[in-house]
């Protein structure tokens, strides 16, 4: 009789176990897992460490000295290429235009 | 083997923080893990998946004090029942609820999806107690043993849990005309 009670009672239950679809549970527990955070903390320190190693290198190997010569020489560089190969005539002509453009403007808001 | 490779995982895990062996345990235990919740809290799927979530994330925060004493399995389910009683008493301190009376209100309103149903309907004629010691000796095929390490009840206790789930059932399924076949 128990025997009998306890086939029913198994196969009752087990037509009730069913495998449970993942459908993204497991993807949702990692999200949640707390060293997610932990590396995240980890990685913005690791970035502050950087920046600090690469502005004190900037300093110690004379960075700004570097940066301002660089500039100079592109400075330079631009200006006699814009004396030497612009047309003076042409400059004059357009200058001379953009002037009377410019007070012809200033005229019609008096 | 398969404790061989649970142990293998936990300790990729403990050691060198390996999350992706931790994944491949979630993959691996999540449909026991909630199918344990479904069947305590009689189908309600929203609560079995948040439970389900507590115990994971409590497994991983405590993976160090796993001591292979027991099946990597027997632990998980151990976490699971805890999680479950934690909630249980934290739902009876707020409503004032005697543990007869969550019982009842756990039967939890269900589509009629058929044997599904009913197992439910089944489950919730048994008491807590009775329903975790049932539902993991027949579904998930746990010794007494482990259902006393489980539950941290004596294994007397499960047998007389076992014993007074059974007869409920039987009742039950006689007086709603189940064979068995």
């Amino acid at each position: 009789m128990m025997e009998n009670d306890d086939k029913l009672i198994k196969n009752f239950l087990l037509t009730g176990k069913q495998e449970v679809a993942d459908n993204g549970f497991s993807r949702q527990v990692m999200r949640q897992l707390p060293s997610s955070r932990r590396a995240e903390r980890l990685s913005n320190l690791l970035n502050v460490a950087c920046t600090i190693v690469c502005l004190i290198c900037f300093y110690v190997f004379d960075g700004v000295e570097v940066l301002w010569q660089t500039v100079k020489e592109l400075l330079a560089l631009q200006t006699y290429q814009l004396i030497t190969q612009t047309n003076l005539q042409t400059l004059l002509i357009a200058f001379i235009v953009l002037a009377g453009l410019g007070v012809q403007r200033a005229w019609s808001l008096k | 083997m398969n404790r061989l490779n649970d142990i293998a995982l936990v300790a990729q895990v403990v050691v060198f923080k390996n999350t992706r062996a931790f994944d491949t345990l979630v993959k691996k235990y999540q449909s026991p893990v909630r199918r344990f919740f479904l069947n305590q809290t009689l189908g309600d799927t929203e609560l079995s998946d948040d439970l389900a979530q507590e115990t994971f994330l409590k497994a991983y925060t405590n993976l160090a004090s796993f001591k292979n004493l027991s099946s990597f399995s027997t632990w998980l389910y151990r976490i699971a029942y805890n999680v479950f009683y934690d909630y249980i008493r934290s739902r009876k301190e707020t409503s004032g609820l005697d543990t007869w009376e969550i019982d009842a209100a756990y039967q939890t309103e269900q589509r009629n999806v058929g044997e599904q149903m009913d197992i439910y309907r089944g489950l919730s004629q048994l008491k807590e107690a009775e329903r975790t010691c049932i539902t993991l000796f027949y579904m998930e095929d746990l010794p007494i043993e482990k259902i006393a390490m489980v539950t941290g009840m004596p294994a007397g206790t499960v047998k007389s849990h076992l014993s007074r789930g059974k007869e409920k059932l039987s009742t039950f399924l006689k007086q709603n005309g189940y064979d068995g076949k």
